[in-house]
């Protein structure tokens, strides 16, 4: 006789928030599922931890850019007590002098600061913003749902095509060309062709390299650029800030989950999937022994963890391992938390822009350097960065008047030469000075910070390579190709196992979308298993 | 340790640049080269290759597999007349042989290849097919068990890639020993007899599919019951260094009952045991540019060659469902009628095309045309029986005829 509480519907591996949204929507759905988590956690990398004691800031991700609202209306996250502290963060590309450019320049204001920089720019800016909307828009309808498989499903297939290419035709002849030569094109080339302002071209660059193994320079940057847009289009458009932190997202969800037929159990780390003989997901193994079943897994690790560690090549094909071997999972990243005395003051930054998302790249040289240093296992002289106020959303963060900055850096090796033991202060150093050059009263109001270089960030957060998409999102590894034919959430190697995390379609950043689909194609097309 | 991968002499502009230094080529010099593409041209020898050079009066040579190996020695009639009547020696090195070992080598053959394996005893050998994922065939071989965690593949083609991604995660060493093992294909009415002069009755009395050890001239020899030369066949597995020795003895001992065999009369002799040859009578998964073109075993009539019940194996589901769903093409042998050589590829059924003949041949034991022929399974249930559109070719004019065709059974003799 099975136990009960060791019987489940559906498990699902991972409490990130993808994991989670996959988890709670099953849950609604009235299916008993039960999320194993390894760490005494949950969130992954979305968690609002202490820098020091009274200080919190999100260690992790630090903003909601693509969180869709639908998510929020399905599974009615706000009675089970989220809220966003902030709907409408904008961003605020710093400059040294003062003459700042916010981001979307939308309101009169922001168009006159971008025409005070730039009078050519602010009269491209309306076209271009038109134009890769137009881009963005021809892929948003393949992000929000699963794609279909060759074979099954064709007829949908089919029709899903023969509206791409409706579509693209109804572009007209100069769009598709300059379609043609934007796919494959470094945004450096796009925006060298558009914009003369160093600090216009930086801030839209950023959108286009965040996270990801490239810098302006490399060839299809443009490509990330354009999905970014659909991702954040899917969502409604706006960043945002949750009150609590980032790490009060997944605590609801979790909340969902508790609260219907789930449970969430952590400290729980799986060592390999179960199979039945004849090829069917049994259920699952703790590294402590203890045995769960369910005729459903859902993997929110990434595609080779979970096909090459957990279920084992012996149940892959070798053309899926093959495909396996060869995933790529770059962009290796850094983050440093800080808790400040008060408010850093930046000159002529204006009051609601404290609560931006602030980047700090001078142009898109400096960037490609510091992309290029880490591509050399160094680090950059000028380091890129995206900082959040935390505690300017949500003033629990720090005690009234003090404030916590949360730094996110992109372009850093995920090996150091020299090793990140020795240099991690060195680094650091580096950041703060950086800033100050911005905020020249930071280092007089630091009280305390910490820093994760990209070891700890993969251990903490079990983010491979130190990144946030489980696997780069290139074109060959972005809709069909995330991760391969046979391995993604439609139809795994065995049957009865799903991926529902970052590394599946469609693809990284804090969306939850991956999860909502995983979950989808289960209650649809696995329903027969539940 | 040589692998056939790597071809150091692979650098086909090489030689016209030495040449155009000296005098400008003759236009039509390299011709016949011209229609062979630079990743087909081979000039690997095997390890007998010049002690069979020796003997090779024609001086006709075929490339085989990356090898290069005598098409006749004497003359095709004399070699196919030994092969039926007294017995041949064929050089079989050109094979590509894996060795597979370790902890979990039993694993990963189980996994690989569409037969259960853990059913192969040790000294025996089996027939294997292995699949890629739509269940059609990557490549076809014989397995040997030589030990409880060592086996023998021995193929046509390059497998080790595919073979190395399926060793993923498994705990076991696939080498490619292509280079350091020859194959001497001992085969025909004579050969049990010679087998019981040099290797004993043990070897002589070795029952189909099986092998075992034994020595001459104090070489370790690894005799098995196998090959596609005929029922009373050996083949004779032995390091590359003591090959030479192996194939001067027994032809100078046996100089009587046994010549050696080129390509040419092993190929024909195949054809009538109607064995399909990988690459030639149908085409691997990786190697056949549309999909459609690659076979699964039902296709080719090899449905016993899959056990579906033995746990999970690369390409099962497909599998599973192709067997269900009914092989579309079949591979078949065809006997044709007409008491000369006539040459033909197109299969009729009535006067609807069938399919197609892949290998045919001119068997004078049969008297008849022999072909080995991909078609329709729709066809073998028509009334209308099947004919060919063949050609005789003269010295001058070519004859045309449409000749009746009728299924043969396999081995056709």
């Amino acid at each position: 006789m099975m136990e009960h509480d060791l019987a489940y519907d559906a498990i699902v591996i991972g409490a990130g928030h993808n994991g989670l949204v996959a988890a709670a929507y099953l849950a609604e759905a009235g299916k008993r599922v039960l999320v194993l988590e390894a760490g005494s956690d949950v969130g992954g990398a979305a968690v609002t931890a202490e820098i020091a004691p009274d200080y919190m800031s999100s260690a992790g991700a630090h903003l909601l850019y693509a969180w869709p609202q639908r998510i929020e209306k399905d599974l009615k996250l706000a009675k089970h007590g989220f809220e966003m502290a902030s709907r409408d963060m904008v961003t605020v590309a710093l400059d040294k002098d003062g003459k700042h450019l916010v981001l979307p320049a939308s309101s009169r204001a922001d168009i006159a600061r971008l025409k005070d920089r730039s009078p050519r720019d602010a009269e491209a800016y309306g076209p271009f913003m038109k134009r890769v909307q137009r881009y963005a828009g021809l892929l948003q309808p393949l992000l929000e749902k699963g794609l279909p498989v060759p074979g099954e499903g064709a007829k949908q297939a089919a029709t899903d095509a023969l509206s791409l290419i409706w579509r693209f035709e109804k572009m007209g002849e100069e769009d598709r060309q300059e379609l043609g030569r934007f796919l494959p094109a470094s945004m450096a080339q796009v925006l060298d062709r558009t914009f003369e302002d160093p600090l216009i071209k930086a801030a839209l660059a950023m959108d286009a390299t965040l996270g990801h193994h490239m810098g302006p320079k490399s060839p299809g940057s443009a490509y990330q650029y354009i999905y970014r847009l659909a991702q954040q289009n899917i969502a409604g458009g706006k960043m945002g800030y949750p009150a609590g932190g980032i790490g009060a997202l997944p605590q609801a969800l979790a909340r969902l989950i508790g609260e219907s037929e789930g449970r969430v159990r952590t400290n729980s780390q799986v060592r390999h999937i179960l199979v039945s003989p004849d090829g069917r997901t049994e259920g699952v193994v703790l590294t402590d022994g203890t045995k769960f079943h369910a005729p459903i897994v859902l993997s929110s690790l990434d595609p080779r963890r979970t096909y090459l560690d957990l279920l084992g090549s012996a149940h892959l094909a070798p053309e899926q391992t093959r495909r396996l071997g060869s995933w790529r999972m770059q962009g290796a990243c850094a983050k440093i938390n800080l808790a400040l005395e008060g408010l850093p003051i930046i000159e002529g930054l204006e009051e609601r822009e404290y609560g931006g998302r602030w980047l700090i790249a001078p142009d898109m040289t400096a960037m490609e350097r510091a992309f290029v240093a880490a591509k050399r296992n160094e680090l950059a002289v000028d380091p890129i960065m995206e900082i959040v106020l935390p505690s300017y959303h949500d003033p629990r963060a720090a005690p009234p008047g003090h404030h916590t900055m949360s730094i996110l850096l992109p372009h850093v090796p995920y090996e150091l030469e020299g090793g990140w033991e020795a240099r991690r202060d060195e680094f650091t150093k580096r950041v703060v000075d950086a800033v100050a050059v911005y905020a020249p009263d930071i280092k007089i109001k630091l009280i305390a910070g910490e820093i994760l270089t990209p070891p700890e960030i993969e251990r903490r957060f079990g983010a491979p390579g130190a990144g946030w998409h489980q696997g780069d999102m290139s074109l060959d590894q972005t809709l069909l190709f995330r991760p391969g034919y046979g391995l993604s959430h439609d139809e795994g190697p065995v049957e009865g196992l799903y991926l529902c995390g970052s590394g599946t379609h469609p693809g990284g950043g804090l969306t939850g979308e991956p999860g909502r689909l995983a979950a989808a194609h289960v209650l649809e097309g696995g329903s027969a298993h539940v | 340790m040589s692998n056939i991968l790597v071809r150091p002499d692979f650098e086909p502009e090489h030689h016209n640049d030495v040449l155009e230094k000296h005098a400008p080529p003759r236009a039509d010099l390299f011709e016949a080269a011209r229609d062979i593409l630079p990743f087909e041209i081979q000039a690997e020898p095997t390890c007998l290759h010049s002690f069979a050079a020796t003997v090779c009066r024609t001086n006709e040579w075929a490339a085989w597999n990356g090898y290069t190996t005598p098409q006749t020695y004497v003359s095709l009639a004399s070699e196919y007349e030994a092969l039926h009547a007294q017995a041949a020696l064929a050089d079989m090195s050109w094979l590509t042989k894996y060795r597979i070992s370790g902890p979990q080598a039993e694993e990963f053959l189980q996994k690989l290849v569409t037969r259960n394996v853990a059913a192969l005893p040790v000294h025996r050998a089996a027939r294997v097919f292995f699949c890629d994922m739509g269940g059609k065939i990557v490549g076809e071989g014989v397995l040997f068990r030589l030990e409880e965690e060592e086996y023998r593949l021995t193929v046509e083609g390059n497998h080790l890639d595919w073979l190395d991604a399926t060793a993923e995660g498994f705990n076991c060493a696939v080498e490619d020993i292509s280079g350091t093992l020859g194959c001497l294909a001992l085969s025909g009415p004579q050969a049990v007899s010679i087998a019981r002069q040099r290797f004993g009755d043990a070897v002589a009395a070795l029952p189909a599919g099986h092998a075992v050890w034994a020595e001459l001239h104090a070489a370790p020899v690894y005799i098995s019951r196998t090959g596609s030369l005929g029922r009373e066949g050996f083949e004779i597995w032995v390091d590359a260094e003591d090959a030479p020795v192996i194939w001067g003895s027994l032809l100078r001992h046996h100089k009587d009952l046994l010549r050696p065999a080129g390509l040419a009369a092993c190929e024909l002799r195949r054809l009538e045991r109607g064995i399909a040859r990988f690459g030639r009578d149908y085409f691997g998964a990786e190697c056949a540019v549309d999909p459609e073109a690659a076979r699964t075993p039902y296709e080719l009539g090899a449905g016993a060659f899959v056990d579906l019940e033995k746990g999970p194996f690369n390409g099962r589901a497909a599998l599973a469902k192709a067997k269900e769903k009914g092989a579309e093409w079949s591979l078949v042998a065809l006997e044709v009628s007409g008491g000369e050589q006539a040459n033909f590829a197109a299969v009729y059924c009535g006067d609807d095309r069938a399919g197609s003949a892949t290998s045919t041949g001119w068997s004078p034991v049969l008297c008849a045309n022999i072909a080995l022929a991909t078609i329709r399974t729709e066809t073998l249930a028509a009334d209308e029986g099947f004919n060919v559109h063949a050609e005789f070719p003269g010295e001058v004019a070519v004859r045309r005829a449409r000749l009746p065709a009728k299924i043969a059974r396999r081995p056709l003799f």
